[in-house]
């Protein structure tokens, strides 16, 4: 019988090599291939290509409005394929794009929120079909319900602020009007057509219209997976995505011009998105190396610090919409307490957590004061400066003043039970792990015990113990995302009452009938400034409860090949393809 | 993979009971100690073996840093400043205390994984080889199932469903559990040649049991061929314990393993180098030092010096 | 030989059968591919989650679940290639998985096979020299480089290798070896299909050297050991006994009885490696069979998982069928035991 003498681990385990042979064997390699070399020299006859190296994984759909088409790569690949009448500017705001509208005003008629919009007439289809009333108004009735008994569709991302659309009306081809239910006004009502970067894409109605709420909705459910393509007749962009573009097995996606596009033109000939992943040395060779010309991977210290070196390279640090905190599970007895959850916000001392974690990456790095509104958005407001510094003597006094007694481990005791809590937060994630170890070590002097409890359970559902939805937590530590839509906010502020007696994402199931209604005003405001200024008020009110504790934004980073112009950092859920049609080579 | 050919190369002339004859004659084992003692590449290499294990365990006492306190003060130092003998990482970790703490999560992954293995592939072996047809079958197409099974989707599946796995214990358990095949074949073959020989017979006809002729007639003579896969098994685990963790498995901080050290290292070769080189090194000497203790051992036993004794 | 062939065949058919009945069972009992759906924001509904159960099937049991995965295994068919048509299910976004498995088993092949080919020279080479001159300062130097070898980690020699490759591409002003993928990004849309082969040829390099290296790493040991054995047994003594010069005799029985075990070791070795290299294919951007495993763990997808593992299986247990038979006709003495 044949023996076999090894463990049987894949031969992957084993290892690696000399330095020396790395060095000489490349050589040899160099020396043999020379005759191929010019061969594989200027292949590329079109030079006015960039590839973009998409750190994230690759989408398996092309339709924005499923959750299988929701992922950072389809909004990097889409975003001025499926173009939108309005876009996410750098500053979290919508900003009006002229080629697709030439207006959009806003009026309050009768206690009623009514938004009438011109279409540029120029404005087509790739196929060269007009883009009509016709389509925006399909747009609008096909996201109004999740309720298949209403004619809607389970499988969409969101009804939000569609769902308090009552009317509308054709006035002709390029000019409609849509009215708000009484009393409902949606202050956020330009992100209902802020295209695949803003998860809102207008619907070609000739493209989308099967004949019946249900026909539709199972059409959209089916999305286009990423080997179809995307069907003609339904982008609107500069870009167009064609099927045989799409390279599945290599993770490539070729944009090319639209030819019916009616807007400037696109300076470059192609856009190569290639799905790299983002691993520090793959990325920062990769970019050396010339295979890519532009990355957005997750940021790491050596991964920004190598980079940097790179020559001939621009490499920019910005602070995106995600932003970590801490909720408190107010079900646990201890931190039903608002004094107990204000000791631990006053023995943490934000600036230091983020000077350990963040300033290594930049110098611009911030607390967060606000959890509606992120420092880079416009009508951010620091409400948060008391606890701007760690204040142990007001933390320890608050416990005392409760009656707390500081046991033999110099842990409090409160009510018999000692104040040990476990932080929840996700696996395999670095800064998460720094920024819990650095926690506990700030709240071991004021007499707060911390452990730390990485799991993947943090996300799922009510069967997992350890889920917040189960609510199984006693911290919890996970970011979310800001954006221009404030009212995307209210599933996580507002009391379970408010929500109808479900929680929502409001897994602390804190409540504060003041902050309920501020929210609630917030949401319906009519305009953009008072919207900030609700906001604010709500903010405010929460600060005061300290349900959730706003951490620190986190940073993104872009690095592009100097050789090509136009490139600008968006930090939003837009990303730095945004403008991607102003990109040139110098 | 290396050292023992098929058909058992490390086949050892059986060792007889030295009280059962007139003469003592000094016993194969005494006889490869000698050897192994005399060889200096692995007596040199156990010596540094044992240093660095004892050293990993007893110094973090000595030493004022922890490897779990984050020196807020002193992130990313270059070692010898701020009292950092080695440096300190992104978080103030101090180097040294997580190199210490690394090595001796490393240790117990040898120990573990090495002790499952070699108990589990011994008696499988033995007892397949032993007692041959049913039995022998039987287990034998356990081993096959066993061999066809990635252990890595296995240890993978498992972290994920038991966070308990998700430890230096854990992923050493499941090491062990799926590194026995290999052994339990060379042992089967050495016991299925062993057991036709007259000493055999002459024990069973002097109404040993089954049990004491497993256990004091074969083993011994299969003693080296475990001792070479206990080795070679050792140095795997430290290298597969750190290609599990690079791929995301395995021990989680703020626990640390020099696979995880390295695997953080890794991006760092160029910026903060400490933390990239003395991780590296120290797995490539440990690994060095066990492979050559392997190979003293195999050299120890070799049977082309042995004399031939019944 | 035959009737062992045929028994070993019938054998691998039932290991396999076992062996998949147990991956199945061990990751659909804890698997949950839904969790991807519950971060999202807002929270889908219950009746979203219950829809998707339904499509997925994780509403039945787990046996039953199993029993209809093995039913629509196999088929056969005239126009495959070995009569043999596999169907794995589909995987979680509900493509067919055996067409993609197909896809990434041909990029991962074409990494492997040119290493495996390199290695074995290069286990051949060292092997035999450290062999033949063992305990001498050129053995011990390529014991060490062994060593070393086994013992640096994949990633960490991948990284070292990048960089001299990078460095050597400055030096010639020109791109010679790439670092990522395994052809140009978006190349296909330009590129004639010889310059495409050559684009890939170029990209092959580096990971297979990174790969070539590891395995022969072992192998080289293997080799060196055989080379010694062989090197001291009794008929090459009694060949030299006879008069015969040493070289003539190294050459004519030495190095060909000292090749048997290693071509074993290759055969079985060979049948792990296809269903691994997993690092090296995260490190190098390839997107073939490790990547492919990786993911399917990742979004916790049963069918997938366990259709790489059969495919796995299969190639592992085909190279130990090899393995035995080479074995058996190369080595007289084992057939007669």
């Amino acid at each position: 019988m044949l023996t076999v003498s090894a463990p049987s681990f894949p031969a992957d385990f084993g290892g690696q090599s000399m330095r020396r042979t790395a060095r000489i064997v490349p050589v040899i390699a160099a020396i043999s291939l020379t005759a191929t070399v010019v061969v594989a020299c200027g292949s590329d006859k079109q030079t006015k290509v960039l590839t973009y190296g998409e750190g994230t994984t690759f989408t398996k759909n092309l339709f924005p409005l499923i959750t299988a088409g929701n992922v950072t790569s389809a909004a990097n690949i889409l975003g001025r394929v499926l173009d939108g009448a309005f876009r996410i500017a750098p500053n979290v705001t919508y900003q009006q794009d002229s080629d697709q509208i030439t207006s959009a005003e806003s009026t309050m008629v009768n206690g009623q929120q009514v938004v009438r919009i011109k279409i540029n007439p120029k404005a087509v289809w790739d196929d060269g079909q007009p883009i009509t009333s016709a389509d925006y108004v399909f747009t609008l009735d096909a996201q109004k319900s999740l309720d298949p008994a209403q004619g809607g569709c389970a499988s969409l991302l969101s009804d939000v602020g569609f769902n308090q659309v009552e009317s509308h009306q054709i006035v002709n081809d390029k000019e409609f009007t849509f009215t708000f239910i009484k009393d409902q006004a949606f202050a956020d009502w330009r992100g209902l057509f802020s295209g695949a970067s803003g998860s809102a894409p207008l619907l070609a109605k000739h493209v989308f219209d099967k004949g019946s709420p249900k026909a539709n909705c199972d059409y959209m459910t089916a999305g286009w997976p990423i080997a179809d393509g995307i069907p003609d007749g339904a982008s609107n962009g500069p870009w167009l995505v064609k099927k045989a573009n799409i390279n599945v097995d290599s993770k490539t996606v070729t944009l090319v011009h639209n030819p019916k596009y009616w807007g400037v033109k696109p300076k470059l000939d192609r856009i190569v998105y290639a799905n790299i992943g983002s691993e520090s040395d793959v990325v920062v060779k990769a970019l050396k190396n010339h295979e890519v010309n532009m990355a957005y991977p997750q940021p790491q210290i050596d991964l920004i610090s190598n980079l940097k070196k790179l020559e001939g390279f621009t490499t920019s640090i910005s602070f995106g919409p995600q932003f970590e905190h801490l909720d408190f599970n107010t079900r646990n007895p201890l931190l039903a307490i608002k004094e107990v959850r204000q000791a631990i916000a006053y023995g943490i001392d934000r600036p230091s957590l983020v000077k350990a974690t963040l300033a290594q990456f930049s110098d611009q790095a911030s607390v967060l004061g606000n959890r509606l509104l992120v420092t880079n958005q416009a009508g951010y407001q620091n409400n948060g400066a008391d606890y701007d510094k760690q204040d142990t003597g007001k933390a320890t006094s608050l416990l005392e003043g409760l009656g707390a007694k500081k046991g033999t481990d110099g842990i409090y005791v409160l009510k018999g039970k000692p104040l040990n809590f476990k932080i929840t937060t996700t696996s395999g994630n670095p800064l998460r792990d720094t920024t819990v170890q650095i926690i506990k070590q700030q709240l071991q002097p004021i007499g707060i015990g911390i452990t730390e409890n990485a799991t993947d359970d943090i996300f799922e559902d009510k069967t997992h113990p350890q889920s917040l939805e189960a609510g199984g937590f006693d911290l919890a530590l996970f970011a979310w995302s800001a954006g221009p839509n404030l009212s995307a906010n209210n599933s996580i502020y507002q009391s379970l009452d408010a929500q109808g007696g479900t929680q929502g994402q409001n897994y602390t199931h804190g409540g504060d009938p003041k902050v309920d209604s501020l929210l609630t005003e917030m949401a319906q405001a009519d305009t953009v400034a008072k919207e900030i200024e609700f906001a604010n008020k709500a903010d405010q009110g929460l600060w005061s409860d300290m349900f959730t504790l706003p951490l620190f934004q986190k940073p993104t980073v872009l690095s592009f090949d100097n050789k090509y112009t136009g490139i600008s950092d968006n930090s939003t859920q837009a990303g730095p393809l945004w403008n991607n049609d102003m990109f040139a080579v110098k | 993979m290396t050292g023992v050919a098929p058909g058992g190369a490390a086949q050892v002339l059986p060792v007889g009971q030295p009280d059962d004859f007139a003469s003592a004659p000094k016993s194969q084992g005494r006889i490869a100690l000698g050897r192994f003692v005399r060889n200096k590449v692995a007596m040199a290499a156990t010596l540094l073996f044992v240093l660095i294990v004892v050293v990993s365990f007893v110094a973090p006492s000595l030493y004022h840093w922890k490897y779990d306190h984050a020196d807020l003060d002193a992130l990313s130092v270059q070692p010898g400043r701020q009292g950092h003998v080695l440096g300190t990482d992104e978080t103030g970790f101090d180097l040294l205390a997580r190199l210490m703490r690394g090595t001796q999560r490393d240790f117990v992954v040898i120990v573990v994984s090495t002790t499952i293995a070699v108990f589990l592939g011994t008696f499988v072996g033995a007892v397949a080889g032993y007692y041959g047809k049913l039995i022998d079958n039987l287990l034998m197409r356990m081993v096959d199932i066993m061999l066809v099974v990635p252990s890595l989707v296995i240890l993978i599946v498992a972290c994920k469903a038991f966070p308990a796995a998700a430890t230096a214990q854990g992923i050493a358990v499941i090491f062990g559990l799926f590194g026995w095949m290999g052994l339990s074949r060379l042992v089967r073959a050495q016991v299925l040649s062993l057991r036709e020989r007259e000493f055999v017979e002459a024990a069973r006809a002097l109404g040993a049991s089954d049990l004491r002729i497993v256990l004091r007639h074969l083993i011994p003579n299969v003693l080296p061929t475990i001792l070479v896969f206990g080795t070679l098994f050792a140095a795997i685990s430290i290298v597969a314990e750190t290609s599990v963790t690079y791929l995301g498995y395995g021990v989680q901080p703020p626990d640390t393993s020099l696979g995880l050290l390295v695997t953080r290292g890794v991006d760092a070769v160029d910026t903060r180098s400490w933390l990239f080189y003395y991780p590296g090194t120290l797995i490539v000497v440990i690994v060095l030092a066990v492979n050559l203790i392997g190979e003293g051992i195999r050299k120890a036993f070799d049977p082309r010096h042995v004399q031939v004794r019944e | 030989m035959l009737v062992f062939t045929i028994r070993r065949f019938v054998n691998s058919v039932f290991v396999l059968l076992a062996a998949s009945f147990f991956v199945y069972v061990f990751c659909a009992w804890k698997y949950d591919p839904l969790a991807v759906y519950r971060a999202s924001q807002p929270p889908k509904s219950a009746a979203f989650f219950a829809a998707q159960r339904r499509a997925l099937g994780l509403d039945r049991p787990l046996v039953a679940r199993y029993w209809d995965w093995l039913s629509h295994l196999v088929r056969f068919d005239f126009h495959s290639l070995i009569f043999l048509k596999f169907n794995f299910g589909t995987d979680v976004s509900h493509a067919e998985i055996a067409p993609q498995l197909a896809t990434r088993l041909e990029v991962t092949s074409r990494m492997i096979l040119v290493a495996i080919v390199a290695a074995v020279i290069l286990a051949l080479l060292l092997g035999v020299i450290s062999g033949l001159r063992h305990d001498k300062p050129i053995d011990v130097t390529i014991t060490i480089l062994t060593f070393v070898l086994i013992a640096l980690p994949t990633f960490w020699f991948a990284a070292l290798l990048k960089q001299g490759a990078i460095a050597l591409n400055d030096a010639a002003s020109h791109r010679v070896f790439f670092t990522t993928g395994d052809q140009t990004f978006g190349i296909e849309n330009y590129g004639s299909s010889g310059e495409i082969r050559t684009d890939q040829l170029l990209h092959l390099v580096l990971p297979t050297i990174s790969l070539a290296l590891l395995t022969a790493s072992g192998w080289i040991r293997y080799q060196r050991q055989s080379t010694i054995e062989v090197l001291d047994a009794d008929y090459l003594r009694l060949a030299r006994a006879k008069g015969v010069r040493w070289p003539v005799v190294v050459r004519r029985h030495g190095v060909r009885n000292a090749l048997i075990p290693l071509v074993t070791v290759v055969a079985l070795d060979v049948g792990a490696l296809f269903g691994g290299a997993i690092i090296t294919e995260q490190v190098y951007v390839w997107h073939g069979m490790g990547e492919y495993l990786n993911e399917a763990l990742k979004n916790q997808d049963v069918n997938s998982v366990v259709g790489w593992v059969m495919v796995s299986a299969i190639f592992v247990v085909v190279f130990n069928l090899l393995a035995d038979i080479l074995y058996g006709v190369l080595d007289p003495r084992v057939r007669l035991a």
